[in-house]
């Protein structure tokens, strides 16, 4: 339900219904009427907050991070940042350290400081939660999570499709044991990545071993401590998907220690985090479009600020991540680095 | 009058501005509405604009092909939205040209909403840059004809300009990426977008020209784009935008006649600056008033009903004459062939039919086999192929 509809059924323009309930003395009471009862009608609630905000901003939005120290986080961050600044905007930024409490906590501060709106990344927060934020009247994005495409405002990455992706590379060149690790708190995008890795093993006819899918924390240490638990396994898997670059770096960093190769254990990781272009070997990986998705995520933000109209039209946005293929998943072919 | 045809608006005049780096930024824009071509696309806008390597562009003299490795716009989307919002509340300069938006994306909900942001600004039209050889990994969306169709209907479905779709070269399939924009509601075609090339290769070095693959564009590709409008004409009613090597007045005219609606100028402005709108209009239109032809649509598509089947080309048993005595290219010869490319005609002839004699040149007619080289090699045109 959005304005349009309310202005269309009543007969009048979006202007006049926007008056209406901006400045109801600049309309003549009978069209007064016939709008407010159309919008019973209909059940219309406007946007209030976004309205309200248009006159009272703080020029202040708030950005929901799970892990500060998490690279691309703050690649994502700066691209925020960067339609921000031309809005005129500030940022607070808060770390959910992947915590719902934590979340819970930030989002009643933010609202009390009157922010002008607020992105969530991988939010934790439950659907009815999420309900209970549309009724604070605070917009918002949720960004890094699909399972609201079409209700609410949703910036998001191909992370099923592209990780598929990955572990079809590792097919292509003949690796047989493939193992995955994914990130143990972020639950939503390791579950898209494992299920891009069970597609990918699924349309070559092989069998999963539960054994080859390892959760660990999301660090170097972390990507170490699995990929040395793999490497001790009896059959040891010749090729690991991290499914982030800082997990990758260790895991890079253990199958060294262990005097290996790329030759025997190939290494993707995800993410395309700066350090990994110029390491030994270089790390092929997925690039997520972190940047472009803060660039993103703002704009449908300051969309849903500024334009009532857009503000009652969530909109889903799905951003392009793909294999960088380099040196570290044993590729020989110099092509392929190109592209 | 010269019509002009773009995603089924009729022009002014046929000429169109391609997109590329002279149409980024409101200087450039100004700089070309106030020479009124029929229309002007932008640069190819994105949500995430990339830096301009340096260099990026290199001329080969010779050819006059250009390669660049730039990849889409350097400017941010909300400059441009303000640039063409600019544009616009400023009448246009008081110019009639159509401004089309070029945009890019990488999925069709990106591209969607590039779309319905330059839709506010007032643009007349969207163009989808689907062909871009540069940085965009091996495959481009447009060789994808179900890719193609997802993004364009993903536009067309939230705007209510016309949107067309450009068209690389290096298509298998044109017909089937074709199709499917025309199936997703595409107003209009162009082709073509540059070609992939490595521009040239420094032999004691071996550096390339630049230091990556990059889009290969001017007067070499435009056989290649000619072929490919000439091609999608016959597989569509929707109109084509034709570009790709067009220098001056007699080729625009040929992508006319290949069947384009209208024709695009890019790389020729980058080389010799935005006076060549002006100069490209003046030349058509006196080439079109002294043949008495009022409009462009009393050629275009003139070339299809000369394009043959091979086996439905003629057999004929025609041989190389000279039509004037040729004292030929020797030292003792007053006279060399023209240019200086002496004796290309004898050189290139595989059946050994072209001899020189004290008296001048010679073809023996029993031998030649009426390949046509020679005819279009001589620079004083002294050859033909007769009976």
């Amino acid at each position: 339900m959005n304005i349009k509809k309310v202005a269309e059924e009543a007969g009048v323009s979006i202007t006049t219904v926007s008056r209406v309930m901006n400045n109801p003395k600049a309309v003549s009471e009978s069209t007064r009427a016939k709008v407010v009862e159309v919008m019973k009608d209909l059940n219309y609630t406007p946007n209030w907050f976004a309205r309200n905000l248009q006159k009272h901003r703080t020029n202040v939005i708030g950005l929901l991070i799970p892990d500060t120290l998490e690279q691309s986080y703050m690649e994502l961050a700066k691209g925020v940042e960067k339609v921000a600044k031309q809005k005129n905007c500030n940022i607070i930024i808060c770390n959910t350290g992947y915590d719902q409490d934590t979340e819970i906590t930030n989002v009643e501060n933010l609202i009390n400081r009157k922010i002008d709106g607020l992105i969530l990344i991988s939010s934790s927060l439950s659907r009815r939660q999420i309900g209970i934020l549309h009724k604070k009247n605070v917009p918002f994005v949720l960004t890094d999570r699909t399972d609201c495409d079409g209700i609410e405002n949703v910036v998001s990455t191909n992370y099923e499709e592209a990780s598929q992706t990955a572990v079809e590379h590792f097919i292509q060149m003949k690796r047989k044991r493939i193992a995955i690790i994914v990130s143990e708190k972020a639950q939503f995008i390791g579950e898209y990545k494992i299920n891009g890795y069970r597609a990918a093993l699924r349309a070559h006819g092989i069998p999963e071993d539960p054994a080859l899918v390892v959760k660990a924390e999301d660090s170097i240490e972390g990507g170490m401590l699995a990929a040395g638990r793999l490497l001790e396994m009896e059959k040891r898997p010749d090729a690991i998907f991290a499914a982030t670059d800082t997990m990758a770096f260790g895991v890079i960093e253990r199958v060294k220690q262990a005097g290996l190769t790329v030759d025997d254990v190939g290494i993707i990781g995800y993410d395309d985090l700066k350090t990994g272009s110029v390491m030994e070997p270089k790390l092929t990986t997925v690039v997520k479009p972190a940047y472009r998705m803060g660039l993103t995520s703002a704009r449908l933000l300051f969309d849903a600020i500024e334009d009532e109209e857009l503000a009652n039209e969530p909109q889903s946005i799905v951003l392009q991540s793909r294999l960088k293929v380099r040196k570290s998943c044993g590729n020989k072919e110099r092509l392929k680095e190109i592209w | 009058m010269k019509m002009g045809n773009l995603m089924g608006m009729p022009l002014d005049d046929p000429l169109v501005v391609a997109p590329g780096p002279w149409t980024r930024g409101i200087e450039n824009m100004k700089e070309i509405l106030l020479q009124e071509p029929g229309a002007v696309i932008t640069e190819s806008i994105v949500s995430e604009a990339y830096p301009d390597v340096r260099p990026r562009y290199s001329v080969d003299r010779w050819s006059r092909g250009v390669q660049n490795i730039r990849i889409y716009s350097g400017r941010e989307l909300e400059n441009w939205l303000d640039d063409l919002t600019e544009i616009n509340q400023k009448k246009r300069y008081g110019s009639k040209t159509k401004i089309i938006a070029s945009i890019m994306g990488t999925t069709a909900s990106e591209i969607r909403y590039i779309a319905k942001k330059v839709e506010k600004t007032g643009v007349d039209g969207i163009e989808l840059g689907l062909a871009c050889p540069m940085g965009e990994g091996p495959r481009i969306v447009a060789s994808d004809p179900a890719l193609v169709f997802d993004f364009t209907k993903a536009v067309v479905d939230a705007v209510s300009l016309p949107v067309s779709v450009k068209l690389g070269a290096g298509i298998s399939d044109m017909t089937a990426v074709v199709k499917a924009a025309e199936n997703a509601g595409a107003s209009g075609i162009s082709a073509i977008d540059a070609l992939r090339c490595i521009l040239g290769i420094d032999i004691e070095t071996g550096q390339p020209t630049l230091p990556t693959y990059g889009g290969y564009s001017g007067a070499p590709i435009r056989p290649i784009g000619l072929a490919a409008v000439a091609g999608v004409v016959q597989s569509t009613d929707l109109p084509v935008l034709g570009i790709g090597g067009i220098t001056g007045c007699k080729s625009a005219v040929e992508y006319i006649m290949a069947g384009a609606a209208s024709y695009g100028v890019g790389t020729e402005i980058l080389l010799r600056g935005f006076g060549v709108i002006r100069e490209l209009k003046d030349d058509l239109n006196d080439w079109m008033r002294e043949r008495g032809i009022a409009s462009s649509e009393e050629i275009r598509g003139a070339v299809l009903s000369h394009l043959h089947a091979f086996e439905e080309i003629d057999q004929n048993e025609k041989t190389a004459v000279l039509v004037e005595a040729c004292r030929g290219f020797a030292e003792h010869s007053a006279r060399l062939c023209a240019d200086g490319h002496d004796g290309l005609c004898m050189a290139g002839c595989l059946c050994h039919a072209i001899q020189l004699s004290e008296d001048g040149l010679h073809i023996d007619r029993a031998k030649c086999d009426g390949c046509g080289l020679c005819v279009s090699i001589c620079p004083d045109g002294k050859i033909q192929l007769s009976w």
